[in-house]
């Protein structure tokens, strides 16, 4: 109706421009516009008689019937750009992956019946009618079909980016007026990041996005993530953290398989107010060897999708313990309590000395008389063997230049991790920013006569990057975790650290009066990383806190852990997902001599072998940076286990040998994330120009494809004073005054 | 003895302990100067006595009738040369002076070590012992000194079997950390008081044997260190006086010691 109304189609003043095109200066319409509204004015001052209320409705009715009259006679036209009929082409492009096989209900056809039906109700037909309409599926890639019978799903990933990448380059061959994508917005082939979203806003072609399925899932639990650490030891217990997407379900059973054994089960509360709750379940890692790991959620009661409540994560579990040094100038508190903390962690071996007299190192933990008899690794080799160091309360000046040297190296070439404590003689006041450590530390020590370790009560606040990082995690609920840290008892002590350099993180803050320092720093160094902790009394968390309580325990078993675990080996073979879901085989291995240097040149061998012992194609090539590292390339569509080899050698050398596992799944990513994503299509479309559709608009997409403003468009001028619409309010005004004259019996 | 009077003597007690620490938390609290804007830290660690209430069922000779006070036993004098020593020997930031802190005071879990003396004569409730016990399981560490003969030894089990009824005290192995931590403490002897060996022996009542017992925590941590038929804390004390024997007070220094050190390292 409002079509019929206006004249025109309602997407041609969507974008379209008014103007004027009689050419009589606009001014002049200003003019006789105001002399008409004093000529009103006038006339109504002699009829004083009908008051002034109803003198102003008449007024405004005259005036706006002279006003329209006006308007019409400077003749109003639309000027719009349009795509030029039967020149050009128009992509659609419709989800066949297999999350488009799924049924909202039993009652429904499934999501990819839907959008064909929607599609072939006249929207296809009319779209061919003004442009050449090219017919597209897609999934894992973008295919064209002759017709939308062709769509059979099931295809075992979705890559939107991608395919939307694909269409745009037609347009240097073809005039490419528009995109349409009917798809639920589920990616799951990372495709999709910011700059491809850039790359496709940059070519001015306008993408509408038709949503596909609904936008969130009743009564479906999903296992959305599942992080485990890649590695483990022998004997320790590990901790899986799991995000479980929920829609009303109170709470749920976690249980984690080894194989097919049971090794772990939680009973996990879900949020009620939030869609997604995260959960540690801990696990035994058992003896050395792979732990081919399955995290299951347990089903809703009719819950449909139960392929989505598992996932798959392996875990190397190795009998070598990760090794912390731990040089202490002098019995301290915080020593005692940092090794009750990681007492039971079976994953790390702390070896540590004290200095308990001027003549005594008391040590523990050590394997051997020999180990650290004089207070000190008595080697290079010997510290290169400790993944981490820590270094408490000792004067820089207590270690000889070498010993200084070989430290710098284990952070800078080993790749190790150094964490130095506050203390009297530690950091600034222990001189530590006068040596050549100094210079790895992610901040600059103040160096003043003045001692900047003092007594400070205060609280620990945890920062944006801490939140993130594997040592802030003291809840899996992110919201409940800045709590536990918010509630930590304060702290007795602060070492100012100074000014922080440019690459430094701030994970913990102190809180003391009005202002917060950085408390817990840590930055990158060559191949390892410094850390920097402002206080020696985290020892009060554990003593000032009820005994079940083990925030204490779990900051230090991370922070250990954090220490430790990217120290790498000599040559490591690892992948960034031990699962490949629906993705490809791909790992990177590291070659390094004995000095931890880089060997680009490394003759490198995989050999990759499947489930049954077949052995499966591989493909090593160097990075091509120099960097020792190779990328390796494992070419087997079929799903399964896979144990990769490496092999390395040097000249006629034999290098330490290093075996990964990767999973690879297939049909799997598809059953996930499988709700509509209507945030991100509608970004699509808005970035691009485009427009984001529900199924059931869809009849008037052609429409909105005819404004397009990309491929070949012509401009048109369109008449605006023959609109009904236009005629139809002058003789509505017109009635409306006639009609109060003869209310108000003064015709 | 009726209960009201034994309440009274009670409170006077707690009285005249809270009197001592203030005047000992002042000392203290003064002791923290500044410089260049930072307030000194203080000591690591601080030598801290339990005042504790004393038993009226226990409660023989000097203490008897004063309602409390067995915990002030030798101070100050034993903490102030046992410090010096201390400073002289370790590593260790010690303060000079000592403070009291009563069972049930949450400041107690500030001081991760405690020395109780004359606890053939204390007297800990149940919320005290219950205190205790929380604060040796979160990692504290108690050492007991100067309490002889079998009758004293049940007067101290009478509160020790509160703070832990399910633990047992056993004897410390000669081949424990403790006694070798810093110091191989090898050829233990009996550490008199001077009233003993002022009487030509080394021991009181009938303890004639010394013990070194003690009580561990579930990963074999000793959490309570037991000097029983001995008295370190007249040997500290006593240090200056040439008719107590040095080689006495040379082994209760070094006793005390490693009982610190093992403290501050497990």
């Amino acid at each position: 109706m409002w079509e019929f109304l206006l004249g025109h189609s309602l997407w041609a003043f969507r974008s379209g421009e008014l103007a004027f095109a009689r050419g009589w200066p606009l001014w002049v319409l200003f003019v006789l516009g105001a002399l008409g509204l004093a000529g009103i004015v006038a006339t109504m001052l002699r009829n004083r008689q009908l008051g002034a209320l109803r003198m102003t409705v008449l007024g405004v009715l005259q005036f706006a019937f002279l006003a329209l009259l006006l308007a019409l006679l400077w003749r109003p036209v639309l000027n719009v750009e349009r795509i030029r009929d039967r020149e050009n082409v128009v992509a659609l492009l419709v989800d066949d992956s297999g999350s488009t096989n799924a049924r909202p209900d039993v009652k429904t056809a499934a999501l990819r019946e839907q959008a064909v039906q929607a599609l072939e109700a006249g929207v296809t037909k009319q779209l061919a009618s003004s442009s050449e309409l090219r017919l597209f599926s897609f999934s894992d890639r973008a295919a064209s079909v002759e017709s939308l019978a062709e769509l059979k799903g099931g295809a075992s990933a979705t890559r939107i980016g991608e395919a939307l990448e694909s269409m745009t380059q037609m347009a240097a061959s073809v005039p490419l007026a528009g995109i349409i994508v009917v798809t639920d917005g589920a990616e799951t082939g990372g495709t999709l990041d910011e700059a491809t979203l850039a790359r496709l806003a940059a070519t001015g072609i306008p993408i509408h996005t038709v949503g596909l399925g609904p936008e969130s899932l009743t009564n479906d639990l999903e296992l959305e993530q599942l992080q485990v650490p890649g590695t483990g030891v022998a004997g320790e217990t590990m901790r899986a953290t799991v995000s479980i997407r929920h829609q009303g379900q109170r709470s749920t059973r976690v249980r984690v398989y080894d194989g097919g054994e049971l090794v772990a089960a939680q009973d996990v509360i879900l949020g009620t107010n939030a869609g997604l709750t995260s959960a540690n379940i801990e696990f035994p890692a058992g003896k050395a060897g792979l732990r081919d790991l399955r995290v299951v959620v347990d089903t809703a009661r009719d819950e449909t999708n139960v392929a989505n409540n598992a996932r798959r994560a392996l875990v190397e579990v190795s009998d070598r313990r990760r090794s912390v040094l731990y040089i202490e100038g002098e019995p301290r508190w915080e020593y005692k309590f940092i090794r009750r903390a990681i007492e039971a962690d079976k994953s790390l071996r702390l070896v540590s000395v004290v200095r308990a007299t001027p003549n005594r190192y008391y040590r523990q933990g050590v394997t051997s008389a020999e180990e650290l008899a004089d207070g000190f690794p008595r080697t290079a080799a010997e510290l290169d063997s400790y993944d981490a160091v820590i270094i408490g309360s000792l004067e820089a000046a207590a270690l000889s230049t070498q010993q200084h040297e070989w430290l710098r190296d284990f952070v800078d070439k080993r790749g190790g991790s150094l964490l130095m404590l506050a203390g009297r003689d530690g950091l600034g006041d222990g001189g530590w920013g006068r040596v050549p450590v100094g210079a790895l530390l992610p901040s600059v020590l103040p160096r003043g006569a003045s001692p900047s370790y003092g007594a400070r009560a205060s609280q620990v606040r945890l920062t944006t990057y801490g939140a993130a990082s594997a040592v802030g995690q003291l809840d899996a609920d992110p919201a409940k975790n800045v709590a536990q840290w918010a509630t930590m008892p304060a702290l007795a002590d602060f070492q100012s650290l100074g000014r922080l350099r440019p690459g430094a993180i701030v994970l913990l803050e102190a809180l003391a009066a009005d202002h917060a320092e950085p408390l817990l720093v840590t930055q990158r160094y060559g191949r390892g990383a410094t850390w920097l902790l402002a206080t020696a009394t985290t020892w009060r968390w554990q003593m000032r806190l009820p005994l079940p309580d083990q925030r204490h325990e779990l900051f230090w078993k991370q922070m250990l852990h954090a220490l430790s675990t990217p120290s790498p080996a000599q040559v490591s073979l690892r992948s960034d997902h031990s699962v490949a879901e629906d993705g490809p085989l791909e790992l990177e291995a590291e070659v390094l001599d004995e000095t931890f240097q880089p060997m680009p040149a490394a003759q490198v061998e995989v050999t990759a072998t499947g489930d049954s012992g077949e052995t499966v194609p591989a493909r090593v090539e160097p990075s091509g940076r120099g960097d020792g590292r190779y990328n390796v390339n494992v070419q087997s569509a079929t799903p399964g286990l896979y144990r990769i080899e490496l092999k390395a050698h040097a000249g006629a050398r034999e290098l330490p040998g290093a075996i990964a596992h990767v999973r690879r799944e297939v049909g799997v990513s598809e059953h996930f994330s499988a709700y509509q994503h209507r945030p991100m299509l509608e970004r699509i479309a808005r970035e691009s120009g485009g427009r984001y559709w529900r199924l059931d608009q869809i009849s008037d997409l052609p429409e909105a494809i005819r404004y397009s403003r990309a491929g070949m468009v012509e401009r048109q001028t369109l008449d605006l004073w023959n609109m009904p619409l236009a005629f139809l309010l002058l003789g509505m005004l017109k009635l409306a005054e006639w009609l109060l004259r003869r209310h108000w019996r003064r015709l | 003895m009726g209960h009201r009077g034994r309440q009274v003597r009670r409170q006077l007690g707690l009285a005249f302990a809270t009197g001592l620490m203030l005047i000992v938390s002042v000392t203290v609290s003064g002791s923290a100067p500044e410089s260049g804007g930072v307030r000194s830290p203080g000591p690591e660690f601080r030598f801290v006595r339990l005042a504790y209430s004393d038993n009226p069922n226990f409660s023989f000779g000097r203490f008897r009738g004063f309602g409390g006070g067995a915990w002030t036993t030798d101070a100050p004098e034993a903490e102030e040369h046992f410090m010096q020593g201390v400073h002289r020997l370790t590593r260790i930031n010690a303060g000079d002076d000592s403070i009291g802190i009563r069972p049930m005071d949450d400041e107690l879990f500030n001081y991760p070590w405690l020395y109780a003396v004359e606890v053939g004569r204390w007297e800990l409730s149940d919320e005290d012992a219950a205190h205790i016990r929380e604060y040796l399981l979160r990692g504290g560490f108690l050492m007991v000194d100067d309490f002889h003969g079998s009758v004293q030894w049940e007067g101290f089990m009478e509160s020790m079997r509160r703070v832990f009824p399910d633990r047992e005290v056993v004897e410390i192995p000669d081949d424990h950390e403790v006694f070798h931590v810093v110091y191989d403490l090898d050829h233990k002897i009996q550490i008199p008081g001077i009233a003993a060996l002022m009487s030509g022996r080394t021991y009181e009542q009938d303890g004639v044997e010394p013990h070194w017992r003690g009580i561990f925590d579930d990963d074999g941590r000793l959490m309570v260190a037991i000097n029983f038929n001995m008295d370190l804390g007249d040997a500290w004390e006593l240090a200056d006086r040439p008719d107590y024997p040095q080689p006495m007070t040379a082994l209760a220094y070094r006793f005390g010691i490693n009982y610190i050190v093992y403290s501050m390292s497990h």
